[in-house]
Formats: C-alpha cells, sequence, structure tokens
C-alpha cells in the first residue's frame, strides 16, 4: 500500500494537466475560428448583396439598348411596340434566370421619346455626296434645328479616296450660327488616317489611326476602331471638352462638306428638327443616297429587383451613344 | 484477505478505465494533427473566404468588360453551322483545353489561365419546351469545393448574325436562320431570340 500511493497521486497530476491542456486547446482554437470568422465578414465587402441591383441593372440597361438598335433597324415603321415586345420578353425570361439565384426581377416598358434616324448603308460604302440635293451634293444639310444626336457613326470603308490635305478635307459640321461650328475633319496622310476636332470655342485637337480598312469613328462615343480618341473625348487630362456638339448651342443644324472626299457608311439618331425637303429618301434604301426613318431615341423602364435583404427600383432611362 | 482482493479488483478496473481513456485522447489527438495536416492553401475552408470573393469578383468583371463592347453576345453566336458547334471545338461540342479564339476567350485566358485557375463556363437559357437548359460553352472538369460563380445576362435578338470563325459578322446567317443553332426561338413571333445567361465557374489549382 504504502509503495503504491505516490504513483495513484502522479496518475491524478498527469490526468489533471492533461484535461487543463485540452481545454487550453479549445480555447485556443475557438479564438482562432473567431478571428477568422471576424476576417472573413470583413472581406465580405456588404452582406446585403446590394451591389447584385446594381449589376443587374446595368445589364438591363444593356438588353434594352439591343431592342432598340433592332427596332430602329427593322421596325422603323412602329419601333414602340417592338421594344415593348422585347421588355416583356427579356422581363419574363430574365425573371425566371434570376430566380434560380433567389431574386425577383421585373422589367417594365414606361414610355419612350421619339427621333428619327439618317442612314447611308450602301454595301460597300459609297461617298457621303447627295445628288438629291440639286445645288451642291457635296455640300449639303444633313439635318435642321436638331435638340439632340445619338449613336453618331462613320465608317470609313476605302481610305485612298480620303483628301490628302485638311484644307479639302471631308468635314462634318454641327453648327448653329456662323460663329458656333464644331467641326470634324477626316483626311489621310498615306499611312495613317487623321480624325481632327475644332470646338465651337477654338480649340482643336487630333488623333490619327494606322491605314487599314474599315476605319470605324463612333463619333458621340468618342471612339476610333474602338479605342478613345481624345480630340473626340478630352484634349489632355482634365481639359477642354472636345465631344460631338461642344459649344455650339441647340438646336443647330448638321452639315456635311466635301462629301465626295471619303466614301463609306453612317448612320446616326436625332431627336427633334427636320430634314431639308429635298434632301432624303424617305425608309430605307439601298441606293446611292443616305436616307430618313422614324425612330426611337429614348426608352424608360422600371427596373424592380428584390432579395430576402434588398427591395430597389428604379426608372432607368436608355439612350444609348449620348454624348456625356 | 477479501478486503486485500477487493481493493485489487478495484484499482484493476480503475486501470482499465484510464487506459481507454488515454486511448481515447491518443486516437483523438492523432486524428487531430492529422487534420491539420491535412489543410493546405487549396483546401475549402472558411479562412479562404477573401480569395473566393476575389475570385468572383474576377470573373465578373472579365464579362463586364468584355460585354462592354457586345463581346459575350459575339461569344454565343460564334457558331459553325456546317459542323453545328462552336468554332474550332472538339467533337464534344464544347471547348475543352484553349478558350475561343474570340474577345470573350482571350480575356478569360489573359485573367485566369496565366494565374493557375481553372474554370467552366455554362450557357443558361430557356429552351424549346420552355424549360431551363444548359449548354456547355467550355468545360475542364468536376469544379473543386471552393469553387465560385459569377454570371451575367445577354439578349440576344432575332436577326443577330452568326459569327464567322474570322470574328467578322457571317452576311446572310443569322441565329434565327440557322438550322443547326443549339439556341432556340424563346419568343416565337416577338423581336427577342433568346435570354442566355452566362456563368464562369472558377476554382484555384
Amino acid at each position: 500500500m504504502a509503495d503504491l500511493r505516490p504513483r495513484d497521486e502522479r496518475g491524478q497530476i498527469l490526468l489533471i494537466a492533461a484535461f487543463t491542456l485540452a481545454v487550453i486547446f479549445v480555447a485556443l482554437a475557438l479564438v482562432v475560428n473567431s478571428a477568422i470568422f471576424t476576417e472573413n465578414l470583413a472581406s465580405q465587402g456588404e452582406v446585403a448583396g446590394s451591389s447584385e441591383a446594381l449589376t443587374y441593372q446595368h445589364q438591363v440597361r444593356q438588353s434594352v439598348t439591343e431592342a432598340m438598335a433592332y427596332a430602329n433597324r427593322y421596325r422603323y415603321s412602329n419601333p414602340t411596340s417592338s421594344v415593348q415586345a422585347s421588355v416583356d420578353a427579356l422581363s419574363e425570361q430574365g425573371a425566371h434566370q434570376q430566380a434560380t439565384g433567389g431574386q425577383l426581377v421585373h422589367v417594365g416598358y414606361e414610355g419612350s421619346r421619339s427621333g428619327w434616324r439618317i442612314a447611308d448603308n450602301t454595301s460597300g460604302g459609297s461617298t457621303f455626296e447627295n445628288e438629291s440635293v440639286p445645288v451642291s451634293d457635296q455640300n449639303w444639310q444633313l439635318a435642321e434645328s436638331v435638340d439632340r444626336t445619338r449613336d453618331l457613326e462613320i465608317t470609313i470603308t476605302d481610305e485612298s479616296v480620303l483628301s490628302g490635305t485638311k484644307a479639302s478635307a471631308f468635314t462634318l459640321e454641327a453648327n448653329e450660327s456662323t460663329s458656333e461650328i464644331w467641326e470634324l475633319r477626316l483626311w489621310s496622310t498615306g499611312g495613317e488616317v487623321v480624325v481632327d476636332v475644332e470646338t465651337a470655342s477654338g480649340r482643336s485637337g487630333e488623333c490619327r489611326v494606322p491605314t487599314g480598312s474599315p476605319v470605324e469613328i463612333d463619333v458621340t462615343r468618342g471612339l476610333v476602331d474602338g479605342q478613345r480618341c481624345h480630340a473626340l473625348t478630352r484634349n489632355g487630362t482634365g481639359g477642354d471638352r472636345m465631344w460631338w456638339g461642344t459649344g455650339v448651342s441647340s438646336p443647330y443644324d448638321i452639315w456635311i462638306k466635301n462629301g465626295d472626299q471619303i466614301r463609306g457608311n453612317y448612320s446616326m439618331i436625332l431627336r427633334g428638327g427636320s430634314h431639308t425637303g429635298d434632301g432624303l429618301v424617305d425608309g430605307p434604301d439601298s441606293g446611292d443616297d443616305p436616307f430618313r426613318t422614324d425612330a426611337m431615341y429614348s426608352a424608360t423602364v422600371e427596373y424592380l429587383f428584390r432579395t430576402s435583404q434588398v427591395t430597389y427600383e428604379t426608372e432607368i432611362e436608355v439612350a444609348p451613344g449620348e454624348t456625356p | 484477505m477479501s478486503g486485500r482482493r477487493g481493493g485489487t479488483d478495484e484499482r484493476g478496473q480503475g486501470h482499465t478505465l484510464e487506459a481507454v481513456a488515454a486511448a481515447f485522447l491518443l486516437v483523438a489527438s492523432v486524428s487531430f494533427a492529422l487534420q491539420m495536416t491535412a489543410v493546405t492553401p487549396l483546401s475549402a475552408s472558411t479562412s479562404s473566404q477573401h480569395l473566393e470573393n476575389q475570385l468572383r469578383y474576377t470573373g465578373a468583371g472579365v464579362m463586364a468588360s468584355v460585354e462592354a463592347r457586345g463581346g459575350l453576345s459575339r461569344a454565343i453566336r460564334y457558331w459553325d453551322e456546317s459542323d453545328a458547334r462552336f468554332h474550332d471545338a472538339p467533337d464534344g461540342g464544347y471547348y475543352t483545353m484553349d478558350p475561343p479564339d474570340n474577345a470573350f476567350g482571350r480575356a478569360l485566358n489573359r485573367t485566369l489561365d496565366e494565374r493557375n485557375i481553372a474554370y467552366n463556363v455554362h450557357l443558361v437559357y430557356e429552351g424549346a419546351s420552355g424549360d431551363r437548359a444548359r449548354t456547355r460553352l467550355l468545360y475542364r472538369g468536376e469544379p473543386s469545393d471552393h469553387a465560385v460563380r459569377a454570371s451575367r445576362t445577354v439578349t440576344i435578338m432575332d436577326r443577330d448574325p452568326l459569327i464567322d470563325a474570322d470574328g467578322t459578322e457571317n452576311g446572310t446567317q443569322t441565329v434565327s436562320n440557322a438550322s443547326t443553332y443549339f439556341l432556340p426561338d424563346a419568343d416565337t413571333g416577338g423581336p427577342v431570340h433568346n435570354v442566355v445567361r452566362v456563368e464562369v465557374v472558377a476554382w484555384r489549382i
């Protein structure tokens, strides 16, 4: 008995020590885990998921843009009903898609502003002349008293037609009077196409792209071949505005000058104003001359996004390709 | 005598219980230690949540930047009408090794492939019978436990042209008149062809 007692006592101490260690380990694990959980919560950005409402809103805007482009191109006789049908379809199908992620979305057509479209989409391109204009078909007025312009695009299909000098270059002009003139000139140095802009306040700038057909100039978005052109947006960082129509008060007129010094296609959607009576063919036309059709200038849709944590409702106005 | 024998018996029980408890502790600590070694940087765990968030936002960012120039819609229409599959896709009909040779494929390659991130791309849309259909655009295998998903919805209109292998629009074939195109017209009579959700599932390898 006497020689066994100390061994018994040592066993108890060992057991107590083991339990204490176990408790310390558990406590440490708890501390580490709560630190991880805190980091986890902190890295989630926002817990409610409100960014998804804005992401989907952007996708709706893009879808309505597609629907409007489609209506203006193929359903110009009644663009409103076409856009309305598209919005209904994308609301329904989009709702099915988003429902799987626990999101309830609804898009509804609210209204629109009508406008009109001028285009010359001759296959392979043509010069920007207008043979229906009796006086001078190289220099002619495209539209009169226009309030706003969007999606103004020029595609050059044959660069060899471009003038070699600035003085005789093709010019697209927005003017309100003889003093308020915004000008876009396009000419070629042989190796490069020069996009030259002069605003009503006299600021000028140019950007160049290497020759290589076709050259696409998105005037109102300020893009040349998909790249930002500072002469169509801003001159230098934080510099002067150069966008389409800068310094020209609306309503303004749109002119083409030296229309024989370019070969390609163009298209634009306008709000307000009219075309000069004898200037444009009505309806789509595959001939050499430009034509006009009715078009939708902008559309307004209501947008509702709801999850268990977020309810977001707003109206979206879509007018793709407007200058900012 | 009897009292001494009883004491020995009791001590035997105590030793047995101690042995069992010791064995339990030993096994528990060994299994705990083994679990610790099983947690590698690639294991799914709550501690790598911020990496998963980054990956999700990366996927969403790739799609947003591509779609800003219509690249996502073009990738969906990048269809080889005569072979009834995406251009240059293997026999299975979807890409496996290389992503498609268009803006979307190149953006995925630049962003994810070069960082050792594996990904699948699925297209979810309304099928011919009104159900939800799913087509693989790119498939690299079963995702791991810590895979994340980013998605973006794209609307395809009736007269949108198919895209040729070189990236130009096909002059004659549209999504509506191409007979082998995978996407059915979900809005018959209306201008919308279908609404497609592009899903990128990405995970670290």
